[in-house]
């Protein structure tokens, strides 16, 4: 033994107990701080020294100052950081959408109640102004609440972009944080002792990013930790990538990462969670509510343009929607119906204008046929501009202006002509005769000219039918042939209705008559005309229709006199009611004991005849329109005549018309044009307590009831994720902690031990420096 | 044995601790507001209940507020027809005053026009307003329903110038009730007969298409002749004549006439009076003998009137159905004249159309003619329309009594909302509304844990070896 060996091993021990006490110290010291490890010293005795043949301990080596990490636990919070801001991130996103829906249950719900409710007051009372207001006010709130909901959503994509920039900005530095901490670690250790606690610092900035994106992290030889994030590196040694956030093409937020900015594939943490949201969930409850909006406008609109408002007929009618110039030319109105760039379609169908004329309150029906795939809407404003008393125009800005004549206005109510036999020919006072058929008429057989006599007892005229008279003599159309009978006798009139020739007698009276002969080519028979003597009566056969039509569909029924005779004379006269196919439905007897009581046409209509004489060898009929929807084709609605709502049938836009909030009058409670009907609010009424298979087969209140139910699920779903997700981070926090927290106490005690262990290395040193005195002073006197 | 470090000891504590103070703070909110579930979120499967329940609610309380305004309708439109019932009393009274033989003209004057005043009083119930719209209208609720038209001989008629819409609100569920009333329904009869003619003209009438109310007078005129084949010499002769109809003539030799089924006599030139077909009606002629054709048809045309000559409708006895039109009120009478053989004035009788408008102004008009029938007659007139006054007097009070049952039915079915209403707020408060009890007791519960966790950190949390280690 050396007392050198001894020394050395003594200050060795003295270091070591040193050095722990540092490091307790240190570990105390950083009890408190984020994401810091304790330390330990490693210590182990150092290599024995051979001596004399026995193996003499030299003491303590010192080993290195080591942090205590569970490394896969670690990673596992890497991984967890993820899911909790990702489950933040939607829980947070999906309340805020949760909110808009109305910070109550209800919200969306309560203000669609209120429109319903102010439609059922109204019904009471169909022409108050007061409750007009109401409905128009609280369709007001109901479009308002639907704008919040659209605005709100679509800025959910406007506020996804911004945030996710902003995080992404805090990601960027992150990773140069990171790249420069790897630097430092890659530097510190290439001494071969571990950083400690810059890999401490390193963690703490990789959990931060892990809370942003999801990420994968490789842990190279040289201590540098590189990050990957949705395939791409973000981190890789001391250098770290560009983040940038762009939009693509369908205006979505993305995330690039790197010089080249290749798109990152992020579906964990913050960012991840809020670009999922912006691609999924925020679009499908848009979506949803969008149909929502659409099929419902549409559906009120349908029933709401074909209404009468409480103001009366129409004067002037401009539509709320424009043309646009889609094929460019810069001329409006000269696009096909189905090329207007409206956010309805326009079907083939017809729409039913009626005129009415002010002072008389005569009402004419008039029917346009609309096909969008052939018609311009400056070819439809034509068709307008042909009804007597109306006229139609596109405007500058591509609007349709529709204006009635002075003493005249119009609408589009499906109201039932109570007098349908507008030429009085069913029972009339003036002797008259039909064909039996509608036309075209196929006359090629006959040998032109044809000829026929009429003799009304004055004159005898001759008609003269010639090939020249008609387009296609196979298919001859009412309109030619009576503009022929018409030129070549003046004794009589002919005329063209529902497709039938009629002629009648200029005068009316029981003595007015005239015959018909067939003359050259007996043309009579081809058309379909009886020959024989027609003579009138003193008081012709009253009709008249009352009812509500109660019908899904337009109908168009002919009521044909069966037998002839005196109505309520007469035993056994009938008339038949024939549909449009003719089909016939039945038969209404209207012989001896009828009353003129009302009788049942069809569907809720009845029709009354007043006494006199009918003849079905006259071919006696007349038609009766029974409509249902006045405007089969849309037309109404997709331009915006006579609206309720207006807008782009979106959540966002939708709105009521600006005139009808002006002037609650203009709303249409009314079918028929009286002030008193409220036919139209009970069609709103089963309209909006229906089933709508375009909807999914729910009707409009369990729809919004479903949506919200929806929103309420999946935000108590990511709000139980949430917590879940940050229970579970917190246990990994307390196993990290369990592993690498400090724990006072147990610093303390190795503080102890330490110092204990230094006082002894010390006394070691002074037991030395006696024994060498000892030695020293052994020669020396005492 | 686990490490558990102050630090982790620290974190666990600070997230029990937490966990207590945020279920306090929800319990704290759901007392405070009374509510349990605040959002959607809060409990999704009551959400998903609650939207409907409350939409159910709300339709209930609209179907209330309906049942209630059609109620109030009802009973306005009631009080008003029983107005009708007061007035239609008064006019009995004064029916049965004046049928007394003391009572004079002067005085029948005066009643007369004590009747016109409850007939005005009647229009204008009639035309009583609910809100600004006319009660009994029909859907033609802007303008009065019921109008008055005088004509220029003095005869009042009134009017319905509504129509018969019928508007009807959801009262409870699946039941519908008018909130306006047909004026035509509500004050004119319905149960017409046939119509009486009490002349002896010979015309008939045709069951139905009449439109004509309470009673009315046909005059039946002479017109004009028309002989078939066109025959010269014959005209009417100037005394009365009475006879009109279709008959064959045949001269027998230039001064032997036979008309119709009669005898044939000795006719002179100029004017002759010739029995027609045996009845003993005689015909007036004057005649330019001889008069070719010897055989023929005598048509002696006659027109009719029943608005005292305004308009005419003349019979040519081509048709054998006529209808004849009063143009002071627009209403059509249908007359078979087939059997039309004299001139003269019929009593046409609407029955089973007397309504209040029709017997005020019958009982009026009776009370007028001063110059009508004499006060015998006038006795048995007014005892008739007190027969007629009270027709229309038990229409009036079947209509009260309509309006009262339905009234009293609106009653129960309110009754019977509200009971609902009452089952769908309990339901309702079942799901969404905070049970207080409980919660504050939960509430409790929670506090004297937090507490107690408190403490408990607390003691923990100061016991540390340094304490020892001094």
């Amino acid at each position: 033994m050396t007392f050198a060996l001894g020394l050395g091993a003594s200050l060795r021990a003295l270091t070591a107990a040193r050095l722990g006490i540092q490091t307790a110290s240190h570990n105390v010291a950083n009890a408190n701080t984020p994401g810091f490890s304790r330390q330990r010293v490693s210590f182990s005795s150092s290599q024995p020294i051979f001596a004399q043949g026995f193996q003499i301990g030299s003491g303590v080596e010192i080993g290195e100052v080591r942090r205590i990490v569970d490394d896969g636990l670690i990673a596992r919070i890497y991984g967890q950081n993820s899911l909790v801001g990702s489950s933040q991130a939607r829980y947070e996103r999906l309340l805020s959408i949760e909110s808009l829906f109305g910070s109550d249950v209800g919200g969306l719900g309560e203000t669609f109640n209120g429109f319903l409710g102010s439609l059922s007051a109204l019904q009471a009372n169909p022409g108050d102004r007061a409750f007009r207001g109401g409905v128009v006010q609280s369709a007001q709130a109901f479009t308002s609440g639907l704008n919040l909901i659209g605005n709100g959503l679509s800025s959910v994509s406007e506020t996804t972009f911004d945030e996710v920039r902003g995080l992404a900005q805090s990601v960027e530095s992150l990773a140069v944080q990171l790249a420069a901490l790897n630097d430092a670690v890659v530097q510190a250790e290439s001494s071969g002792s571990p950083a400690n606690d810059l890999r401490d610092q390193r963690e703490q900035v990789a959990r931060e990013i892990a809370s942003l994106v999801d990420v994968r992290q490789v842990d190279r030889a040289s201590g540098a930790l590189d990050l990957i994030v949705g395939g791409r590196l973000l981190v890789a040694g001391g250098r770290s990538s560009e983040v940038q956030v762009t939009r693509n093409a369908d205006g979505l937020t993305e995330l690039r990462i790197g010089s080249e900015g290749a798109t990152a594939d992020v579906e964990g943490g913050r960012i991840g969670a809020l670009l999922q949201l912006e691609r999924t969930t925020g679009p499908s409850y848009r979506s949803r509510v969008d149909a929502f909006v659409r099929d419902f406008t549409l559906a009120f609109d349908r029933l709401h343009t074909t209404g009468t408002p409480e103001s009366g007929p129409f004067r002037t009618l401009v539509s709320d929607r424009g043309a646009q110039d889609t094929n460019g030319n810069g001329i409006l109105g000269d696009e096909l119906l189905s090329q207007l760039g409206l956010p309805f379609d326009i079907q083939t169908g017809e729409l039913r204008i009626r005129v009415v004329n002010e002072s008389s309150r005569d009402a004419r029906t008039h029917t346009l046929r609309v096909d969008p795939s052939s018609t311009t809407l400056a070819d439809f404003a034509a068709q307008i501009e042909a009804i007597p008393a109306l006229s139609g125009s596109v405007d500058s800005t591509g609007r349709l202006r529709i204006q009635a004549q002075t003493g005249f206005g119009f609408d589009f109510s499906p109201a039932i002509d109570a007098q349908p036999d507008d030429l009085d020919v069913f029972g009339g006072a003036r002797p008259s005769v039909s064909t039996g058929e509608s036309g075209p008429f196929d006359l090629s057989a006959l040998a032109f000219p044809a000829t026929f006599t009429i003799d009304d007892g004055t004159t005898t005229q001759v008609v003269t039918l010639d090939n020249s008279d008609f387009e296609d003599p196979t298919r001859v159309t009412a309109d030619e042939l009576a503009a022929a009978i018409e030129a070549d006798a003046s004794n009589i009139d002919a005329t063209a209705a529902d497709g039938r020739v009629v002629i009648q007698g200029l005068s009316a009276g029981a003595v007015a008559e005239f015959t018909l002969t067939d003359g050259a080519g007996s043309p009579l028979a081809a058309i379909g005309f009886p020959s024989g003597t027609y003579r009138g009566q003193d008081t012709g056969v009253t009709v008249t229709v009352g009812g509500a039509y109660d019908g899904a569909t337009n109908r168009s029924l002919r009521v044909v006199a069966n037998g002839d005779g005196e109505i309520g004379v007469t035993p056994g006269l009938t008339v038949d009611v024939f549909d449009e196919e003719g089909t016939l439905l039945g038969t209404l007897d209207v012989g001896a004991g009828y009353d003129g009581s009302r009788l049942p046409l069809a569907d809720g209509v009845t029709v009354a005849f007043g006494q006199g004489r009918i003849r079905a060898t006259a071919n006696e009929s007349f038609g009766v329109d029974l409509v249902a929807d006045s405007d089969t084709s849309d037309i109404l609605v997709a331009l915006g005549l006579n609206t309720f709502f207006s807008g782009d049938a979106t959540a966002s836009t939708v709105s009521v018309r600006q005139e009808v909030l002006d002037d609650p009058n203009l709303f249409s409670a009314s079918r028929n044009g009286n002030s008193g009907n409220a036919e139209n609010l009970l069609a709103f009424e089963s309209l909006l307590a229906g089933r709508r298979s375009s909807l999914g087969d729910v009707d409009f209140e369990d729809f919004i009831g479903d949506l919200i139910a929806d929103i309420g699920f999946e935000t108590a779903r990511a709000e139980r994720t949430f917590e879940s997700q940050e229970r579970l981070s917190q246990d990994l926090e307390q196993q990290r902690l369990a592993v690498s927290g400090v724990d006072l106490d147990e610093e303390l005690l190795n503080l102890n031990a330490y110092q204990q262990a230094f006082e002894a290395a010390s006394r070691l040193i002074s037991v030395m420096q006696e024994v060498t005195d000892t030695l020293i002073n052994l020669g020396s006197p005492r | 044995m686990t490490r558990i470090p102050s630090t982790a000891f620290q974190l666990r504590s600070l997230i029990d601790l937490r966990r207590n103070l945020s279920a306090t703070s929800t319990l704290q909110q759901q007392i405070a507001t009374g509510r349990r579930v605040q959002r959607p979120s809060d409990d999704p499967i009551a959400a998903a209940r609650i939207l409907p329940l409350r939409a159910e609610l709300q339709r209930l309380d609209r179907i209330s507020d309906n049942a209630q305004s059609a109620q109030s309708a009802i009973d306005l439109a009631g009080s008003t027809v029983s107005q009708v019932s007061d007035l239609l009393i008064r006019a009995r009274e004064l029916s049965i005053q004046a049928a007394n033989s003391t009572v004079g003209g002067v005085e029948r004057q005066t009643l007369a026009n004590e009747v016109e005043q409850l007939l005005q009083q009647l229009i204008v119930v009639a035309n009583s307003e609910n809100g600004g719209r006319f009660l009994f209208g029909g859907t033609v609720d802007d303008r009065p329903p019921f109008e008055r038209v005088d004509g220029p001989d003095g005869s009042t008629r009134v009017l319905y110038r509504g129509d018969r819409g019928r508007r009807e609100i959801e009262v409870a569920p699946g039941l519908r009730e008018a909130t306006n009333f047909p004026g035509s329904e509500v004050f004119f009869a319905h149960d017409r007969g046939p119509t009486l003619l009490s002349g002896r003209t010979g015309l008939a009438t045709i069951p139905g298409f009449d439109t004509g109310v309470g009673t009315d007078q046909l005059e039946v005129r002479v017109a004009g002749l028309r002989t078939e084949p066109p025959a010269v010499g014959i005209a009417l002769g100037n005394a009365t004549n009475e006879v009109v109809g279709e008959f064959d003539y045949r001269f027998t030799a230039p001064d032997q006439l036979q008309i119709g089924t009669g005898p044939t006599v000795t006719v002179t030139p100029g004017q002759n009076r010739i029995p027609v077909n045996g009845s003993g009606d005689e015909i007036s002629l004057n005649l330019v003998l001889p008069i070719t054709p010897t055989l023929g048809k005598l048509v002696v045309e006659a027109e009719l009137t029943l608005d005292g000559g305004e308009t005419f409708t003349r019979v040519d006895f081509q048709e054998r159905l006529i209808a004849v039109e009063d143009s002071l009120d627009g209403s059509v009478l249908h007359l078979d004249v087939s059997g039309l053989r004299r001139a003269g004035v019929e009593e046409v009788t609407y029955q089973g159309t007397f309504d209040a408008f029709q017997a005020l102004i019958e009982v009026r008009d009776a009370l007028r003619a001063t110059d009508g029938p004499g006060s015998a007659a006038l006795q048995d007139r007014l005892q008739e329309l007190v027969g007629a006054v009270d027709e229309a007097q038990e229409r009036i009070l079947a209509q009260v009594q309509d309006f009262g049952s339905r009234s009293q039915t609106l009653q129960l079915t309110q009754n019977r909302i509200a009971t609902l209403q009452d089952n769908q707020t309990a339901e309702l408060s079942r799901l969404e509304d905070t049970d207080l009890a409980s919660a504050i007791s939960e509430l409790e519960v929670l506090n004297i844990n937090y507490q107690a966790a408190l403490q408990v950190t607390a003691r923990a949390l100061q016991t540390s070896l340094f304490n020892f280690l001094a």
